[in-house]
């Protein structure tokens, strides 16, 4: 049987939830030399709580809430769960160089720079 | 001719040329936290709902009952339009004209268009600048007077760019109060700004404490409206408001 996409989504994210896991709000802003990631992490105190793994395309972020949430009075499947961390794993759309990565994390906004990985000439023009 | 569009009035609205507060889905669900702050600070009654078979098929519980995911409020002169759903792209062209036409009915001074305007340095910025822009040259002067930057030139894509449309073609002075926010996270720090902002121009007694010290908890609650938001703004090719002209005469 072939379920639609969202049926697939529906599944994915009902079993995040029951792990206490969140996927946080991203966005990916792309300049000439880098890209910048930046992740939207309400409820988590410091720098400290968050761990970022890179590889050349891709990205894991995974951070603690400062307490749990619960949506009390929300649904009747969302409010038996207590969610305790944000975790997201995603592929960016070009390579970038780890090693030259910069991060700061705030108002509960984690920045990721990532230098664009591959070196650009100029040329002169004659 | 089939209405695309309904409003409903479930109570009776007696008002002298009430403001009309606009907070639907855009940049940083900027109009909605800050509407849905001036009806919990205001104490606003349910006074009617706005529903169409172009919206999503949803209904709303609060309390037990299902409820319209687009309503209205009163308090006194002030009206609002509240949604708490995304809106599909082709919803919104009816939709607001449905608002600007109801607003005409209603006798209102002004439609009051509350939102966001995408920064990328937002991280940086801690008390988020708002500009302004109207369909009458009266409330541009009032712009300027209040100390806000008019947007002289630009697109402005979305609900709030076509309730200008409708504005104008109708003749209903229509304010926009656009605050510096993040594009695509619930910003209600750029909301605060807004709400002062529209303070300027509408006699509010609204606290801005409670929703300065719930901003993480109004964030948390706010993600997926924002998810889906986002997604319609792609749609709707919200990015046209940060591109050069296409012509510029």
């Amino acid at each position: 049987m072939v379920f639609p996409t969202d049926y697939h989504d529906i599944h994915a994210r009902l079993r995040a939830y029951m792990d206490g896991c969140l996927e946080p709000l991203t966005e990916v802003q792309e300049t000439e030399n880098e890209l910048i990631v930046r992740v939207d992490m309400p409820c988590v105190r410091s720098k400290d709580e968050i761990s970022v793994n890179l590889t050349e395309d891709t990205v894991s972020v995974e951070a603690r809430m400062e307490k749990s949430v619960q949506y009390e009075r929300w649904g009747t499947f969302q409010r038996a769960v207590r969610f305790f961390k944000y975790s997201k794993t995603f592929t960016l759309p070009v390579k970038v160089d780890p090693e030259r990565a910069r991060a700061r994390f705030v108002k509960n906004v984690l920045e990721l720079r990532l230098p664009k990985k591959g070196k650009v000439f100029r040329i002169e023009i004659h | 001719m089939r209405e695309d569009v309904s409003i409903v009035e479930v109570e009776s609205i007696a008002a002298k040329n009430p403001a009309l507060l606009c907070g639907l889905p855009d940049v940083g669900l900027v109009g909605i936290i800050s509407v849905s702050h001036i009806i919990k600070e205001l104490g606003m009654n349910e006074v009617g709902y706005i529903d169409s078979e172009l919206f999503p098929p949803l209904v709303v519980f609060h309390q037990g009952e299902p409820t319209y995911p687009i309503r209205i409020f009163q308090k006194e002169e002030i009206l609002a339009v509240f949604s708490e759903t995304a809106l599909p792209p082709e919803s919104l062209y009816p939709l607001t004209k449905m608002i600007v036409s109801w607003a005409k009915e209603k006798g209102v001074s002004m439609v009051v268009s509350l939102g966001g305007i995408g920064v990328p340095n937002r991280i940086d910025i801690d008390e988020p600048k708002v500009y302004g822009a109207s369909s009458t040259q009266e409330l541009r002067e009032r712009v300027l007077q209040n100390g806000i930057s008019l947007m002289e030139e630009g697109f402005l894509v979305g609900p709030y760019g076509l309730i200008a449309k409708h504005s104008k073609a109708l003749k209903v002075p229509n304010l926009i109060l656009l605050a510096e926010s993040f594009p695509n996270y619930p910003d209600p720090g750029a909301a605060a700004s807004a709400v002062e902002a529209l303070k300027k121009f509408v006699p509010l007694p609204v606290d801005m404490k409670s929703l300065r010290d719930r901003s993480e908890e109004i964030r948390m609650n706010a993600r997926e409206l924002m998810r889906k938001t986002a997604e319609h703004m792609q749609k709707m090719g919200k990015s046209q408001e940060y591109e050069l002209p296409l012509m510029y005469v």
